[in-house]
């Protein structure tokens, strides 16, 4: 079961950190959720186009980046609200996948693969885990851009006051948690083989709770997403076991997403 | 440096801001520039700094063309400001703030912060500036603020060094540091200029004092050439509005009714803020002046006695009544009111007109079934505008104000009210000779008609200028409560910094 919860973890783990980036920047990104849905669905097309799960990993990542820069676009250089712009991508996202399908393969749902990514191993994605945990603290703790990413958030009149654009670095946040939504779309569909309207199914959202929870640091993220993971695995395998209305067991991760908003607001009142 | 035929003039406003400003300055020379709110001096240092770009003229240092406009330019040509509220990055170490942008790196994309802390270290030991470099920004007091702000300038190797009304928020100790750097910095070679409307500050360390009036650059001479009193009237153009304005009565009001009373009132923050055991009273139609130092215990005062925050132990009695759990709002309705230092934020809305901040106690009374009526509340605004000759017009943002029509909206506002007491903090920060006499004029006629005013503030000559009593805040405790007959400058000092204590 710890195995399965490790699997699980990957993409919401991704997803999160490059949300941290954003969030961190003093961007509120709600639209991971359909960055994250964008790169399942391209990263699908693009095996199914191609033959090759890279292809599809580097499409997913690169369809959710342009959704990224779309995002920045709207929300910082034309100053739109962020919340509406952010709302606007999710919307965007799943009747865009449907219209594609639609004029590629004359469906509006399932597409199937031959092939699947093996990502069946735990100890490869504790690897996986680990690294990017890693690679995130480095960022933001050792280089001038993480410097730069979190005074945007803090001060960014501040930041603007030492000749530094607090939108080009909001901007590359933005793409970054891009990437990471990308790439975390594609390890979900890839590994399913599969792309089903919605199979983000509110990782996006889940992630960014994952951020709160772990109080914007890498680590405690790890640690939230373990949870979050948990719950998933959880109803994954007790479908079958326990009887309970199936739909009741897997609407658990969502509840322990709102026991972690609840138990997040209470700590930061302490 | 050298500035030649500086012109600006803004379309919008109609205001020439600067007018053919000429000044020069050498290494080692400190520059005091001053004038009256709104004389054009933040418009020609924001020149200056690149941040405004001139119409006309031209900005020279050793002999090289600064780019007009340009904030890179005049960065270049080793230009740096510090301005009149610095302000850093919350959470981030003191460090972190110093490099920030200009960070020493390694590998192109790491931060070499040990490198920049050895390079700042050896500034703070030549320049004796000391700053804990690992704090983190948010524990810095106002003038520590400043301090970092001016290592930045020094670790970027600046020589011309602009301080605009430096003192503004500070209490008088952190004033005397203040001056003891900038004059370290002379010493080094550093071209200061200092920009300020507290005239014994500038005579204090100035070396030479240009004076702007109106845009114009009225004189530029030595100090030794100068008189306070001379510099005033060149200032304003009229001399007798540097001194406070007598208040022009003086009564027994000791045995006036008690209207306030504070009573064994313990409140504390940290270690560095708190008060203890704090007893005053206040009569009807007395003003009352709390000095103190602002870190040391006042803004607390200023918070509970505001009903921002409530007393940890004791009780604050308002005509007989206990009033220690009452919000800001409760407490109006009793008949205090209160005009906050903090004007901006919690004074007026800034981005509202000038007529929603003056209608704030008393749009209940102006609407028609509920919707606001536009008519009455211009009406009203116009007359408060007239009552109490505030500029603008009623449909302005009051953000655009200088900062004494701001402060005159407000105390209009709660003047109209009628209170039996009111609590003013730090009135006459921002403010120029003329609004700040106005303001002193406009609270003396107050009392006369019977209303207590509880003033808190750093100001000592303000105190001294404007209260029956006085009492003196040192180390969270009141060091010492006298008649102002029986208080002098020097005694309040001593009192302030606990040289000297009666309890």
């Amino acid at each position: 079961m710890i195995s399965k919860t490790i699997i699980f973890m990957v993409p919401l783990l991704i997803a999160a950190l490059g949300g941290l980036f954003t969030e961190l920047a003093g961007v509120l990104n709600i639209a991971l959720e359909g960055m994250i849905l964008s790169g399942a669905y391209a990263a699908v097309i693009a095996t199914e186009l191609s033959g090759s799960l890279t292809v599809g990993i580097i499409a997913g990542m690169s369809a959710s980046m342009l959704i990224a820069l779309l995002f920045a676009f709207t929300s910082l250089h034309l100053k739109g609200n962020i919340f509406v712009t952010g709302l606007a991508i999710n919307l965007l996202v799943p009747s865009l996948t449907a219209m594609f399908s639609k004029s590629l393969f004359g469906t509006r749902g399932v597409i199937r693969l031959e092939e699947t990514l093996g990502i069946h191993n735990a100890l490869f994605s504790l690897l996986l885990l680990l690294s990017f945990t890693l690679l995130a603290v480095i960022v933001l703790k050792y280089t001038a851009f993480g410097l730069h990413v979190k005074a945007a958030g803090i001060n960014s009149a501040f930041l603007a006051s030492r000749a530094i654009k607090p939108i080009k670095v909001q901007t590359i946040a933005i793409v970054i948690s891009g990437a990471a939504c990308g790439l975390a779309g594609a390890l979900i569909s890839l590994r399913l083989g599969v792309y089903i309207p919605g199979i983000s199914a509110g990782k996006g959202w889940i992630a960014l709770v994952a951020i709160y929870l772990g109080n914007k640091k890498p680590v405690p993220i790890l640690i939230a997403c373990f949870l979050f993971a948990l719950a998933e695995t959880f109803s994954d395998t007790a479908q079958g076991l326990i009887e309970i209305p199936a739909t009741v067991i897997l609407s658990f991760p969502y509840f322990i997403t709102i026991l972690g908003l609840v138990l997040y607001s209470i700590f930061r009142k302490k | 440096m050298k500035i030649s035929g500086i012109n600006k003039y803004y379309k919008e406003t109609g205001v020439h801001a600067c007018n053919e400003v000429y000044l020069s300055t050498e290494p080692g020379n400190i520059l005091a520039l001053v004038g009256e709110n709104g004389a054009g001096k933040s418009t020609l240092m924001n020149i200056l700094c690149g941040s405004v770009s001139a119409d006309s003229g031209r900005i020279s240092v050793n002999d090289r063309n600064v780019k007009s406009g340009s904030p890179e330019s005049s960065s270049l040509a080793g230009i740096g400001m510090i301005h009149q509220h610095p302000e850093g990055a919350g959470p981030l170490s003191v460090l972190e703030n110093i490099v920030l942008g200009y960070e020493p790196r390694r590998f192109k994309i790491f931060t070499f912060l040990k490198k920049a802390e050895l390079e700042i270290l050896s500034i703070q030991k030549d320049f004796r500036l000391y700053l804990d470099l690992h704090k983190n920004c948010s524990e810095l007091n106002s003038a520590q603020v400043q301090r970092m702000e001016l290592l930045h300038l020094l670790y970027r190797k600046k020589d011309i060094l602009i301080f605009d009304e430096p003192t503004a928020s500070l209490s008088d100790n952190q004033i005397e540091e203040l001056i003891t750097i900038i004059s370290r910095l002379k010493n080094e070679g550093k071209t200061i200029l200092f920009i300020s409307h507290k005239l014994n500050e500038v005579f204090r360390i100035a070396d030479e004092i240009a004076v702007m009036r109106k845009g114009k650059l009225i004189l530029q001479k030595p100090i030794h050439k100068l008189t306070p009193a001379i510099t005033a009237q060149e200032m304003i153009g009229r001399a007798e509005d540097v001194n406070y304005p007598k208040r022009n009565h003086d009564r027994d009001l000791r045995k006036a009714p008690i209207i306030y009373s504070i009573e064994n009132l313990s409140y504390r923050k940290s270690d560095s803020e708190f008060l203890s055991n704090i007893n005053l009273h206040i009569h009807q139609g007395e003003i009352l002046g709390i000095a103190g130092i602002r870190e040391n215990g006042l803004e607390i005062l200023e918070n509970i006695i505001s009903g921002m925050t409530h007393p940890q132990k004791g009780k604050l009695i308002f005509n007989d009544m206990d009033v220690s759990g009452e919000s800001p709002a409760g407490l109006r309705i009793r008949g205090i009111s209160y005009v906050p230092a903090d004007r901006l934020n919690r004074g007026v809305s800034a981005d509202s007109t000038i007529a929603d901040n003056l209608i704030l106690l008393n749009y209940k009374r102006m609407h028609k079934m509920g919707i606001l009526a536009p008519a009455s509340i211009n009406k009203w605004a116009e007359t408060m505008q007239n009552t109490y000759n505030i500029d603008g017009l009623p449909q302005q943002q009051i953000k655009h104000l200088s900062g004494g029509n701001i402060q005159k909206v407000i105390l209009s506002r709660e003047l109209r009210e009628n209170p039996d007491l009111i609590i003013i903090c730090e009135p006459s920060w921002g403010l120029d000779f003329s609004s700040r006499n106005q303001l002193h004029i406009e609270l003396d006629q107050t009392a006369k008609r019977g209303t207590a005013i509880l003033l808190i503030s750093s100001d000592i000559d303000e105190i001294l200028a404007l209260s029956d009593r006085i009492s003196v805040l040192y180390d969270g405790k009141i060091n010492i409560t006298e008649a102002k007959s029986e208080m002098n400058r020097k005694s309040i000092g001593e009192y302030m910094l606990g040289i000297r204590s009666e309890r």
